[in-house]
Order: structure tokens, then sequence, then C-alpha cells
């Protein structure tokens, strides 16, 4: 047991070493930056964003690469409460549940409030989250080098089970989603046979689609399609936000909250297809139970603000230990993380952590410097995101075609890689609608 | 617009048949020795099947016109079609009009969107954007745009 301690706190020293050099921490703040800029925004949020920056990222090195993506996803948990607060409108679907209590907290004159316990919630579950992934990783890790592909099968199995159990909708429209995806692995050259298949002819199809335009498509673009069809309402909040800081009544009000929002939303955002949506909803179901005055929640409560962001923050670093020790990404984020990791070369999985201790430790260690950073930008910066939600719609959306465009193009130099993305960009829209 | 819900199904459905039909020439051998069309023809048909039952499911469903006029009534899908058709325009022209110029006119065409009369905003952000975007990516990332037309000035 000594001795495990002794090989974490070396671990753990030697990621500080990884995290703290100038690169890895400058890719780090861009990366929290960028994911808060994009959790304020409505309508792009971390899966897009991670999605369009994924060709820039093919030249920097993989542990800044992935220390900047792995920022913009648990920092868009941050962002996206804002909004909510502040507009009503979730800046992602991790915050539509802040919107109930958050929005009238604000409407109360109480917005600050709101804002700082947001924050200081998802800072508290993050950390917690960390430190739990820091101790659990290894443990995790030997029981995925036990399995074989038998265990590997089930566990796919279970988690697409799972994914489509639980998936939004109509059940059958998940399995339909789920043997698309299985289709589309059989354009290309078939291992077994060579033979080249499903590629019209098209030599840029050989190899498969590409991950970049595929997931550019899928999520990005489509996310662009839909949203210009509705006239997005930017009503930002007009009275001044004051009193960032919530006063102690405030923190006696929330600190069983936010303990129960960081254990649910961790243990949720392990599972695969749970994910941080369902975190929130269950950490506000839950909080509601368990409260004296059930009745007020919608009113304005601040254990609605505190324990749904406690646990999409949770659940955000909870979904890194079964992709980063078993390989299996639990949500679509981590899947698009899989992707990246494989593009720079390393493979998600037990051994990971065993011959890429410098990535591992290096991104694990960076995630509690970008929960740190995240806590002192966000609050001064407030004043910023709320000018921020200015920027309307019809100015926003070409910049994040052309980000796609440019993505899509720059991969191979070919305009096939824009088509493939457009069709994608079709398909998800039309799934998604 | 009754019906309209009903394209996705038949992409899907389409989608599955091409597979199927697809997976045939390739050759499917057998349980024992399965070609390389045995999965992409099991794939396809179990995208078929789904399809079909998802289709069955709108038919019967009451309230098919309500959501209906949500989804496709209010929405200006026009805006998402000119997105989408400019993308694949752009496709087309990019070799022949370089990245400067289509991208200009597809950033042009993407500002005027929501509102036709702004002419002057929506030059003045395209060329901003595209002025950026060039130096950023092709002169500090040295990413390999075609220059097309442009190409006997030099660029």
């Amino acid at each position: 047991m000594g001795g495990m301690n002794v090989d974490t706190l070396n671990h753990i020293l030697f990621g500080f070493q990884v995290a703290i050099q100038p690169t890895n921490i400058g890719y780090c703040f861009v990366g929290v930056l960028l994911g808060t800029l994009i959790g304020v925004l409505p309508g792009i949020g971390p899966v897009a964003t991670i999605s369009i920056l994924l060709p820039i990222t093919f030249k920097i090195p993989p542990v800044a690469a992935i220390i900047m993506l792995a920022g913009i996803y648990y920092g868009a948990q941050y962002g996206g409460s804002t909004t909510s607060i502040l507009l009503n409108i979730p800046g992602e679907a991790t915050s539509v549940v802040t919107c109930m209590d958050g929005y009238q907290m604000a409407r109360q004159g109480r917005g600050g409030p709101a804002l700082g316990m947001a924050a200081f919630a998802s800072f508290i579950a993050g950390t917690c989250s960390l430190v739990a992934m820091t101790f659990l990783s290894g443990p995790f890790t030997n029981l995925g080098l036990r399995f074989g592909p038998p265990e590997y099968f089930a566990l796919m199995i279970l988690a697409l089970v799972i994914l489509i159990y639980l998936a939004k909708g109509s059940m059958l429209k998940a399995v339909i989603t789920a043997l698309f995806g299985l289709c589309l692995t059989f354009v290309g050259t078939d291992n077994l046979s060579g033979i080249l298949r499903f590629t019209l002819g098209r030599i840029e199809l050989s190899d498969g689609f590409d991950l970049v335009p595929l997931i550019m498509g899928l999520f990005g673009l489509s996310e662009v399609l839909l949203n210009v069809e509705q006239n997005m309402r930017q009503d930002v909040l007009k009275d001044k936000i004051t009193h960032l800081f919530p006063t102690r009544a405030d923190w006696a009000r929330c600190k069983w909250p936010i303990s129960r929002g960081t254990a649910l939303g961790f243990l949720l955002g392990i599972l695969p297809g749970a994910g941080p949506i369902i975190s929130t909803f269950v950490a506000y179901t839950v909080e509601k139970k368990v409260s004296k005055t059930p009745e007020k929640f919608g009113t304005g409560m601040i254990e609605g603000v505190a324990s749904p962001e406690a646990a999409n923050n949770a659940s955000a670093q909870g979904a890194f230990i079964p992709l980063f020790t078993l390989g299996i990404p639990p949500n679509v984020t981590m899947a698009i993380l899989y992707g990246a990791l494989m593009i720079h070369g390393l493979q998600p999985g037990p051994l990971l952590m065993k011959d890429h201790p410098d990535f591992f430790w290096g991104v694990v260690i960076s995630m509690y410097i970008g929960n740190a950073m995240l806590l002192v930008l966000n609050l001064p910066l407030i004043p910023l995101w709320v000018k921020v939600l200015k920027i309307p719609y019809p100015v926003l959306f070409p910049l994040i075609v052309l980000f796609c465009l440019v993505g899509a193009y720059s991969l191979n130099n070919s305009p096939a890689d824009v088509l493939i993305m457009t069709a994608f960009g079709v398909v998800g829209y039309f799934s998604r609608s | 617009m009754r019906g309209l819900d009903k394209i996705p199904c038949l992409i899907w459905l389409g989608l599955g048949v091409f597979f199927t039909v697809g997976a045939r020439k390739y050759g499917i051998g057998s349980l024992d020795e399965p070609g390389p069309g045995f999965f992409p023809l099991v794939g396809g048909v179990s995208l078929c099947l789904a399809a079909l039952s998802h289709l069955v499911q709108l038919m019967r469903k009451p309230l098919c016109g309500a959501r209906e006029s949500s989804l496709w009534g209010e929405a200006h899908w026009g805006r998402s079609v000119a997105v989408a058709a400019g993308l694949v325009l752009y496709a087309f022209a990019v070799d022949f009009l370089g990245f400067i110029i289509a991208t200009f006119l597809l950033m042009f065409i993407l500002f005027s969107l929501y509102d036709r009369t702004k002419f002057i905003f929506a030059i003045a952000g395209s060329l901003s954007v595209v002025t950026i975007t060039y130096f950023v990516f092709s002169i500090w990332l040295n990413v390999r745009f075609p220059a097309g037309i442009l190409r006997r000035w030099g660029v």
C-alpha cells in the first residue's frame, strides 16, 4: 500500500514536471479559455469545437494537443452556466438545468452569487473528480490489463447497449445511428481480402472516411445547419453583476448539494452513455427530493445551481477514466478525443499509462492546473463574457463554417474532404432535427 | 409540409439499400467463410429493417403534423440549404477560382444570409475574414491553398 502511494506521488510529481512546461501551460490556457468561450456562446459546443480544431493540433506535440482539447471540454462545462444564468439560454446542453434556478436568481438581482457559486461548485467538483481519477486510474489500468478480447467485446456491447438505452428520444433512432456508424466502416479497403469496397471509384475513399471531415460534418457543420434555421434571441440581462462571492449562508446551503452533485456526476461520468447531461438532471432531481422545500425549486434556489454545475464538471473529468485506462470512450466528446489520440500515435487503453507515462500524468495534472485557471479566469472575466454574448449569430456562424472548411481542406489539400464534410453535415442535420 | 419528417428515414433506408446491393458484388461467402461482402450485407439489411420500422412508427404516430409544423414550418430551412449548397459549390469551384476568391464569395453569401440589405457589412466582413484566414493558415501555418485564377498574379 505504501509502495503504491510512493508510486502515485512519483507519478504526480512527474506529471507536474510535464504539465508546468511553458508550452503545455500555454496550450492548457488556450484550451480552457476557448472552452469557456464556446461554453458561453450558444450555438457551438465542445464537440463541434474539438472537431474543428483537431486538424490544427496535428502540428503540435501530442501532450500539448490533448491538454488543449481536454481543456476545451471541461472549460465548456464552466462557461455554459454563464449563458444559462444571464440569458436563460443554455450555452451547453449540460447547463439546461442551471437555467431553472440560475436565471430566476439573476432576475431577483442575485446573478452574481449564482455565477460565483456555479464557478466554485465547478471548481470543487472538478478537483475532487481529478483526485479520484489520480488514485483510481492505477486500479482501473490493472483491471484493464487483465482483460482479453472476450472481456473487451463484452464491455463494448455493454457500452453500446447502455448508449442505446439512454439515448434521448427514440431508441430505434439510436439503433439506426449505431448501424449507420457500422456501415461507414465498410467503406475503403477490406483488411482481409484487400478489395476496395464502396469507394465509388474515388481514390480518396480507398482508406475509408477520414475521421476529421466526418466528425466536423456530423458535429460541427450540422450544429450550424440547425442553428441558422432559428432566429436566436439575445436578451442579455442589463443589470450590473455584483457580489460574485457567495455569502456564508449560500455556502451552508450548498455544501451538501455540491458533494452530492460531485459524487453523482463522477459515477455517471465513468458509465458509458450517461455523461454530463444526464448527471445534471439526476443531480437536480436528487436535490429536489432531499430538499425540505422542493416546491421552491425553479424560483431561484441556489442549490439548483450548485448541484448540477458540480455534477457536470465531475462527470466531464470522470469520463477521462474509461478513455485513458480501458480505451472506451463513454461519450461523443471522448470518442473524438479517442480519435485525436490515435491520430497522434497513442493507443488509448491500459497500456497508455505504462507506455506513455509522460502523456498520461502530464494530461491529468494539467487538468488540476486548468481547473485553477478556470476559477481565476471565470469570475473576473464575467463582464467580458457578457460582451461576448452580444456577438450576433449571423456574424459568428460564417466563421464556424470557415473553420470547418479550412480544417477539412487542409487535411489532404483536397476539395473532396469539403464535400465529405458537407455530406456528413447534412446527415448529422437530419439525424438531429 | 406533411411527410418531411420521414426524409431521414428514407435517407437511412437508401443507405441500407446501397450497402445491401453493393455487398453482393464483393462476394458474400458463407457463415464459416465470410467474404468481403458478408458484413456489409448484414449491416445493410439491418439498417434497412431498422429504417423501415422507424418509418412505420412515424406513419402510425397521430401527432406527426404538430411535430412537423414546429420542425419545418417556422424554421428558416432555406438558410441551411443555402449553407450546404454554398459548401458544395465551394468544393467544386475552389481549385479553379482559388482559395481567396472562392472563400470571399462563400463568406459573402453566408454574411448576407440573415439580412440581404447589409451589403457593406457582408463585403467588409468577408474581406477581413479571408485576409486573416489567408495570413494565419497560408503564410503562418504553411497550409497550401489553391491559387486558382490568381496564380498569374503570383498569389
